[in-house]
């Protein structure tokens, strides 16, 4: 499903993607674990193209990330990290808006907004303006923007970010209800987000993943036994270098 | 019709901002209302319902450009863009959809000015059709010259420079003042700019004066080709930057 050889991203003299090599499988998610500026963000920019590699590249979809773009964006999404919604459209609007622009058929719009606002518990909502939500409200409607287009691929950035407990948890609850339906690339520094939905995970450290696998294979690999003192050991690790 | 989605947002975006319809529409009511009555007492030429309604009407085009460049710059600040970015909306989608949206706002506006033009003496006849048409032109210029500077700029530059362009707008458009009375030199700038051009245009077309339009015509063309060209360049470089 996606699949990255080499692929590196510059700015300048700075790298914040070096030497990315990864394989997804079709119904995986998988999780970026890293602190701030590891490249989480990056490696999701290049694979939703929307910045090019410096170097390297990759196969989404078996097709070519750099030459198929406008193939692959046809059946991605991208829930960013910061809230991406249309301020003064309400909750209805702002999912017809999407589901309009991705090109399904108008006969077809109303049904997906309703399931949508029903899955994401936005019924409540629906007619009130995505600027007056709450900061949890907008980051769901944020995430069900992204899945009205039914993408194959779902990016979802640091998608519980700035949320309270109670919120983050109800996110999880609907990001476990896609899972498998849908391959999703979950970008967090949330150490506990990652044990609780991923199927795999990559910690990355400066723009390299550092190590690869199920939660129980890195305690494994690390030889510790909650994934906060794998992650704690691997970031000593860089720093000692 | 993915560019139709997009345009609608803009649309409802626009409108549900209050002030849109403060500045695009009872502003330039006011000041036809305003100018009319000192007409009645003052009987200057610039004053008159004919020379004054399409002069203020041009004038109140220049809050289109605001709103707009105001609109992009917004959805840059945010991830709102990026997320359009990602999408398979392409940089003409962009433009159609950024466009659409203040054509019909512009014509409401030159409309609602129209029936306020003839309630203070404008004469009815179908020259009122053909003013309405000759706006066109310069309402392109300003959709275009909106698209520029939304995507050059920022919130804050656009407010800072969104107000030189309303102050050059009313005062070197000659709108309600004789552009002979800022003396030869200012009055050469005001020949080369868009502003006076477009409201003569106009003015020309709803007095039925005989005198040559396709001068001021062609000037306001050139200017919106340009702008139109300018948006183009600089909307695909912002793409093309966020692909770097």
């Amino acid at each position: 499903m996606i699949e990255t050889k080499h692929l590196t991203k510059k700015f300048g003299d700075f790298v914040a993607v070096d030497d990315l090599n990864l394989s997804i499988e079709k119904g995986e998610l998988f999780s970026l674990l890293g602190l701030n500026g590891a490249g989480k963000t990056t490696t999701i920019k290049m694979l939703s193209c929307l910045i090019l590699p410096s170097s390297g590249n990759a196969k989404i979809l078996n097709k070519d990330l750099i030459k198929d773009s406008q193939y692959i964006k046809q059946r991605i999404n991208v829930s960013p990290q910061e809230t991406a919604i249309a301020r003064n459209l309400n909750v209805q609007e702002n999912l017809e808006m999407i589901a309009g622009i991705y090109g399904i058929p108008k006969k077809l719009i109303s049904g997906k907004v309703e399931e949508m606002i029903t899955v994401f518990n936005l019924s409540e909502v629906r007619k009130k303006k995505a600027r007056l939500l709450s900061g949890g409200m907008q980051r769901r409607l944020s995430i069900a923007m992204a899945l009205i287009t039914e993408p194959e691929i779902l990016f979802l950035d640091e998608p519980t970010l700035g949320l309270d407990v109670i919120a983050r948890r109800e996110l999880w609850s609907n990001i476990k209800k896609l899972k498998e339906k849908t391959t999703i690339i979950l970008t967090t520094h949330y150490l506990e987000e990652v044990e609780v939905l991923s199927d795999r995970v990559a910690i990355i450290q400066k723009g390299r993943i550092k190590a690869i696998g199920t939660v129980a294979e890195i305690l494994d690999k690390t030889n510790t036994k909650k994934l906060e003192d794998a992650f704690v050991l691997l970031n000593e690790e860089e720093q000692l270098r | 019709m993915k560019s139709i989605y997009f345009a609608k947002r803009n649309f409802k975006e626009i409108l549900r901002d209050p002030l849109s319809l403060i500045l695009g529409v009872l502003l330039p009511v006011f000041f036809i209302l305003l100018f009319s009555t000192i007409s009645k007492n003052a009987p200057i030429e610039v004053f008159k319902p004919v020379s004054i309604v399409p002069g203020v009407i041009i004038f109140g085009f220049t809050f289109i450009t605001m709103f707009l460049g105001l609109l992009i710059a917004k959805d840059k600040s945010t991830s709102f863009l990026t997320r359009l970015f990602i999408s398979p909306l392409k940089p003409k989608d962009f433009i159609i959809g950024y466009s659409i949206p203040l054509l019909p706002l512009s014509l409401i506006i030159g409309v609602v000015c129209l029936i306020v033009g003839i309630f203070v003496g404008v004469p009815v006849s179908m020259k009122i059709v053909y003013t309405l048409l000759s706006f066109i032109p310069y309402i392109l210029f300003s959709v275009f010259v909106g698209i520029f500077l939304g995507v050059v700029c920022n919130e804050a530059q656009i407010m800072a420079i969104g107000n030189i362009y309303i102050i050059a707008s009313a005062l070197l458009g000659g709108a309600w003042m004789d552009l002979n009375l800022l003396g030869e030199k200012i009055k050469n700038i005001t020949e080369i700019l868009p502003f006076s051009h477009a409201i003569e245009f106009s003015r020309i077309v709803l007095s039925g004066r005989q005198e040559n339009i396709w001068i001021h015509f062609t000037i306001v063309s050139i200017y919106t080709i340009v702008f139109f060209l300018l948006s183009i360049y600089f909307f695909m470089r912002k793409m093309k930057s966020d692909n770097k």
